[in-house]
C-alpha cells in the first residue's frame, strides 16, 4: 500500500511569514492548504470597500490568495465574520493589545476552527507563520504555549520559522517534516525572512509595516470603543461598516456625524443615506456628512458648519448649506467652522 | 539557493483567461452556474465561488457577476492557488463577468 501523504493546514494571512512557512513546510513534501480567515476587519478590504487602488494603479489585491497563487498552494477563505465580533473582538478572555485587538482570543478562535478543520478532513497537523518574540501580545512563548494548550494543539502546531526555538513536536518527532531543515528565527528583525523569500524566489510580497488588520490602529480602535459605550454591544453592522470611514465627531450620547474625507469616502457613504440625516454644500466640493441620532436645531447648524469647514468654501465668509432629515430638507447660510477648540472636543 | 527551493514568478496572479472575448459572450448564456456576487467586496465573491465550486463536479464553467474591481485580480490568484481553470472576464459598464472551469480533484 503507498504511503499516505503527510498533510497539513497552515494559517495564511497572506503576509511574508506565513508566506514562508507555507514554502518551507510545501518543500519538505507536506501535502498544504492555506486557511484564510476573513475576520471583517482586514485593512484590504476597507480599500476594495472604497474602491481604492494602490500605486501601482491595481486594486489592493488579498494576499492570502496571492501568496497561494505565487506557491501554488490551495487556499481557502474561511468566513469567520458572524462569530468574530460578538465572540472574540467584544470578550476577549485574555484582553486587548495596544488597541482593540485581541491577539490571542484571535489566533484561539482561528486555531480551534482549523482544528476542527483538521478532525474533518484528515490531516496531520497545523503550523503558522509565528515568529517567537516578533509580536508583544501573541508571540512570547508564555502566550504561544497556552494558546496550544488552550486548543488542545499541543504537540502539533508547528511553527516553522521559529522551530529550533521551541520545543520538538510531533510533525518534527515521526519525521514527517525534517526539523533540521526547519528554522530558529527570534525577535522583530525580518533580515532573515527577507533572505529566505530571496531563496524561495518570492519576489512580490507585502511589507511588514503596514499590518493587515486594523484592530490594533489607535484610530479605529477609539471609534469602536466609542460605539460600544453609546450604542452597546448588539452593534449594528452598518454602524460596524461605518467606523471604516470618516472623521467621526460625537455631539451628544445619542448624536453622532460621520464626514467623509473624499470622493470615495462620500460615495461609500451615500450607501448608508437611507434612514439617516446627511449635510452637504452643493456650490463647492464637498464631503457627504451623516447623522445619526436625533438633532437639535443647534446641532443641525452646527453640524453645518462643520461640513462647511471641510468643503472647498471653508475660506468663505457665509455659505449655502443643504440637510436633510427624517423626510424634511432645507438649507442654512452658516459661517465654516474654523479654528474652534469644540472640534478637538468632540472629534471621536 | 537551497536544494529544496524552486523559483517562482513574481506577480503570478495577474493571468490573462485562456478564452477570447466571443468565446466568453457564448458563455454568458452556455455556463452551467451563476455565483451572483454584485454589491459585494474581497473577499466575498471569492468566497461565493468556493462555496458554489465545491459542491460541483470537475468541468462545470461558473459565471461569477461582481462589481468589485478586484475579483479580477483575485479570482484568476483563486484559481492558479486552487487548480481551477481561469476563463477570463467580460467587463460591461457595471459589472464584471468572470468565467471559470471547475478542476478535478487533485489524486491523494
Ligand atoms: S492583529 Fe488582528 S488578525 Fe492579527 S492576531 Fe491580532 S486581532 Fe487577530
Amino acid at each position: 500500500m503507498p504511503e499516505k501523504k503527510i498533510r497539513a493546514l497552515g494559517l495564511m494571512s497572506g503576509g511574508l511569514d506565513s508566506t514562508l512557512a507555507a514554502n518551507l513546510i510545501q518543500n519538505l513534501g507536506v501535502e498544504v492548504l492555506g486557511l484564510h480567515f476573513s475576520t471583517g476587519f482586514c485593512v484590504a478590504d476597507r480599500h476594495r470597500l472604497l474602491g481604492n487602488f494602490n500605486n501601482r494603479d491595481k486594486p489592493y489585491r488579498n494576499d492570502a490568495l496571492h501568496a497561494g497563487a505565487q506557491l501554488e498552494v490551495p487556499v481557502e477563505i474561511i468566513d469567520i465574520k458572524d462569530r468574530y465580533l460578538p465572540e472574540v473582538v467584544l470578550n476577549p478572555k485574555h484582553g486587548y493589545g495596544s488597541g482593540m485587538n485581541p491577539c490571542i482570543d484571535c489566533r484561539i478562535f482561528m486555531l480551534h476552527r482549523a482544528k476542527e478543520i483538521m478532525a474533518e478532513r484528515d490531516y496531520d497537523f497545523i503550523f503558522t507563520g509565528e515568529v517567537l518574540g516578533q509580536r508583544p501580545m501573541s508571540q512570547r512563548r508564555p502566550p504561544m504555549h497556552m494558546i496550544e494548550k488552550e486548543t488542545g494543539l499541543e504537540g502539533l502546531l508547528l511553527r516553522p520559522l521559529s522551530a529550533h526555538v521551541m520545543p520538538p513536536t510531533i510533525p518534527e518527532e515521526k519525521g514527517w517534516v525534517d526539523r533540521d531543515k526547519l528554522h530558529g528565527i527570534v525577535g522583530r528583525g525580518r533580515h532573515k525572512q527577507m533572505q529566505l523569500a530571496e531563496e524561495f524566489g518570492l519576489v512580490d510580497y507585502p511589507q511588514p509595516a503596514g499590518g493587515c488588520c486594523f484592530l490594533p490602529d489607535e484610530n479605529y480602535s477609539r471609534k469602536l470603543r466609542d460605539l460600544l459605550t453609546f450604542n452597546g454591544p448588539d452593534v449594528d453592522p452598518d454602524d460596524m461598516m461605518l467606523l471604516k470611514v470618516g472623521r467621526h465627531f460625537r455631539l451628544g450620547d445619542d448624536v453622532k456625524i460621520i464626514v467623509g474625507r473624499h470622493e470615495s469616502e462620500n460615495d461609500f457613504l451615500e450607501r448608508f443615506r437611507d434612514g439617516r440625516g446627511s449635510v452637504w454644500v452643493e456650490d463647492y466640493s464637498s464631503p457627504l456628512t451623516l447623522i445619526e441620532g436625533p438633532l437639535s436645531a443647534a446641532d443641525l447648524e452646527f453640524t453645518c458648519q462643520i461640513t462647511a469647514r471641510y468643503s472647498a468654501g471653508r475660506n468663505e465668509s457665509e455659505i449655502p448649506v443643504h440637510w436633510q432629515v427624517d423626510g424634511e430638507q432645507g438649507q442654512l447660510r452658516v459661517q465654516p467652522l474654523g479654528e474652534d477648540r469644540r472640534l478637538d472636543e468632540i472629534r471621536i | 539557493m537551497s536544494p529544496d527551493s524552486k523559483p517562482r514568478r513574481g506577480v503570478a496572479a495577474y493571468v490573462h483567461g485562456i478564452k477570447s472575448d466571443v468565446e466568453l459572450e457564448r458563455l454568458v448564456d452556455t455556463c452551467d452556474v451563476v455565483v451572483d456576487a454584485m454589491g459585494t467586496f474581497c473577499p466575498e465573491p471569492v468566497i461565493r465561488t468556493q462555496n458554489a465550486a465545491r459542491e460541483l463536479s470537475a468541468g462545470t464553467v461558473v459565471m461569477i457577476l461582481a462589481d468589485d474591481a478586484g475579483v479580477e485580480i483575485d479570482l484568476p490568484a483563486w484559481c492558479i492557488s486552487t487548480r481551477n481553470e481561469y476563463l477570463g472576464v467580460l467587463r460591461e459598464p457595471d459589472k464584471l463577468r468572470v468565467f471559470v472551469r471547475k478542476a478535478a480533484p487533485k489524486a491523494r
